[in-house]
């Protein structure tokens, strides 16, 4: 079957016209390859700069590659008649909601993007009310979302997304900005739309959200360093401290138990796990 | 320099529809060189609180001192209040504007007319207390550096005007593990060699255990909590009502404790939770 996202070779260069002297060019994605089937959930993480949201943007033809190809479902993103249909098989959730807000009413939001599809007026009504459900928000949407909280956003910024009726959603960051609770209530709909059969790509800086997932990227400097599971990943000292990320707080409990002298078993991973194998030794 | 807030209230809109109770009776005091960390959900009211701390915003009444200041009496003048008062917004790289790192740095000293060799001599300081390498990065756009370095240089405008309080609005969102931990570093830096006091407003639960002596707990406007770490985190229940959470280690522990009757869950480092785990083995064994 074919995968829903294959990536080629891909490159993508910014370049950057100074007054003075000639342009220079920056490589922010270099030579990356890898495909993802169709339902899977792939946690992407790395510093910084290191190409993670420039790779994101070339998952619905945002930005276009300097060299190489992007498929979705076999098209071509370089294709203009394809763009708005890879554009409606793959959504984007962003940091910031306010950055992705337009409306003045949050129904009216959820309709944008089904509304510039040209859909018809019932089936964006069925659509609106049923992403207003999944994201738990179908109460609020007749208010204002600049009176929302944050969180709250990010799940009206969601239902936008699941409006399109995409097969896939890309997050980046979508809990960067969020309080606590907010975050695991994002968190919560991500797992549910994966368990729903939609593939979720989720680029992050937090150990613990890239836990839940099935499947571990790593970029650095433009590149894939590593591609695994997120088990395999974290079990890995010498991988976690070459690619600077750090181990999530249970790892990181687990090992400070086994240098105290705690016979507990290093492929403990989970929270259930550590407990369950603290309690084994009482 | 010391604060004292009184029994702070400010409504938003005032007489409209939308009128929105931002701060009720708030009142607390922070020591001088004290570090102190404000939690809350969104919309809970701390960067109403924080905005009215570096005079932003004016309370509807209450009273707030700095130092000897009154900053809320009316014949105060701002710029004074601000200069005592640096306050690192959210996402602070987005104000750098300048065509090199240093000039970025200089010009909020140069709008107050530091001049010469003293206003180089704040810039340079400035960017070294944020772990910079001042000669490497000086002459450099801040456009070209990383989003860490971006935000250390953005603190360093807030650091060139030399305050005496510091307020930093999540200082660490957005960033990578390495730049969060570089960001959590300066800060301690800042606070040990500056003695200034700081204002930390996090998300971060891990973060807040980590640095601050006292915790401020808002809620829907009101400050429902004010304690320190230990004794803020040991109240998990209220907490987690309010849509906020514990450091990692405190909540593991709360989770140990149904099948570890008797553990003293009131950890909050992953190091301190390994010994009581440990501890509690042992006694166990006997």
């Amino acid at each position: 079957m074919e995968p829903i996202i294959r990536v080629e070779n891909l490159t993508f260069e910014y370049r950057k016209v100074s007054p003075e002297g000639p342009a220079t060019s920056f490589r922010a994605v270099d030579g990356v390859t890898f495909e993802v089937p169709s339902g899977e959930f792939v946690a992407v993480l790395g510093m910084n700069g290191s190409g993670k949201s420039t790779l994101a943007k070339h998952l619905n033809g945002l930005l276009l590659p300097t060299e190489g190809d992007v498929w979705i479902e076999g098209m071509n993103t370089r294709e203009d008649d394809h763009i708005w249909n890879i554009r409606s098989t793959v959504g984007m959730v962003f940091q910031n909601p306010d950055n992705q807000i337009v409306s003045s009413v949050v129904e009216d939001d959820v309709a944008f993007g089904p509304e510039n599809l040209g859909v018809d007026p019932m089936e964006i009504r069925r659509r609106v009310d049923e992403a207003l459900q999944a994201v738990g928000m179908y109460e609020q949407r007749l208010k204002a979302p600049h009176m929302l909280s944050g969180g709250q956003k990010q799940r009206i910024a969601i239902a936008g997304a699941i409006a399109m009726r995409p097969k896939c959603i890309v997050f980046d960051e979508p809990t960067a900005m969020l309080d606590p609770k907010g975050r695991h209530q994002v968190m919560d709909i991500i797992h549910r739309l994966h368990e729903a059969g939609i593939t979720v790509i989720l680029i992050t800086h937090f150990m613990e959200e890239a836990m839940q997932a099935d499947r571990l990227i790593v970029m650095k400097d433009g590149r894939i360093t590593d591609d695994m599971p997120p088990r395999d990943f974290f079990a890995d000292r010498e991988r976690i401290q070459r690619a600077r990320l750090e181990m999530p707080a249970i790892i990181a409990l687990r090992e400070e138990l086994i240098r105290q002298g705690l016979p507990v078993d290093a492929s403990v991973q989970t929270e259930e796990e550590l407990i369950e194998a603290i309690c084994q030794l009482q | 320099m010391s604060i004292t807030v009184e029994n702070l209230t400010y409504t938003y809109s005032k007489g409209l529809p939308n009128e929105t109770r931002a701060l009720e009776n708030v009142s607390f005091q922070l020591e001088p060189g004290e570090f102190a960390a404000v939690i809350g959900h969104t919309g809970s009211g701390k960067s109403t609180l924080m905005q009215q701390l570096n005079g932003l915003l004016r309370p509807d009444s209450g009273k707030i001192t700095v130092g000897e200041v009154c900053i809320t009496d009316p014949s105060t003048k701002m710029t004074e209040v601000r200069r005592k008062v640096g306050l690192v917004f959210q996402y602070p790289e987005y104000q750098l504007f300048e065509e090199t790192v240093a000039k970025d740095v200089a010009f909020g000293p140069k709008q107050v007319g530091m001049t010469g060799e003293k206003l180089d001599r704040v810039v340079e300081e400035s960017i070294r207390l944020t772990g910079l390498d001042y000669e490497e990065v000086k002459e450099r756009s801040p456009f070209e550096l990383s989003g860490g370095q971006k935000r250390r240089v953005a603190i360093a405008g807030v650091l060139a005007m030399k305050p005496e309080i510091l307020i930093l609005d999540e200082p660490t969102a957005g960033l990578d593990p390495s730049a969060h931990r570089d960001v959590l570093e300066l800060i301690r830096r800042i606070h040990r060699k500056e003695r200034m006091t700081i204002l930390l407003v996090s998300h971060n639960m891990g973060d807040v255990a980590e640095l601050a002596d006292r915790v401020l707990v808002m809620n829907r406007g009101k400050l429902v909590m004010n304690g320190t770490p230990a004794e803020v985190f040991s109240r998990g229940e209220p907490l987690w009502e309010m849509g906020l959470g514990l450091p990692p280690a405190t909540e593991f522990m709360e989770r140990l404790k149904d099948r570890m009757p008797g553990i003293d869950t009131a950890q909050l480092s992953i190091e301190d939770a390994a010994k009581e785990i440990c501890r509690y083995l042992k006694g166990r064994k006997k």
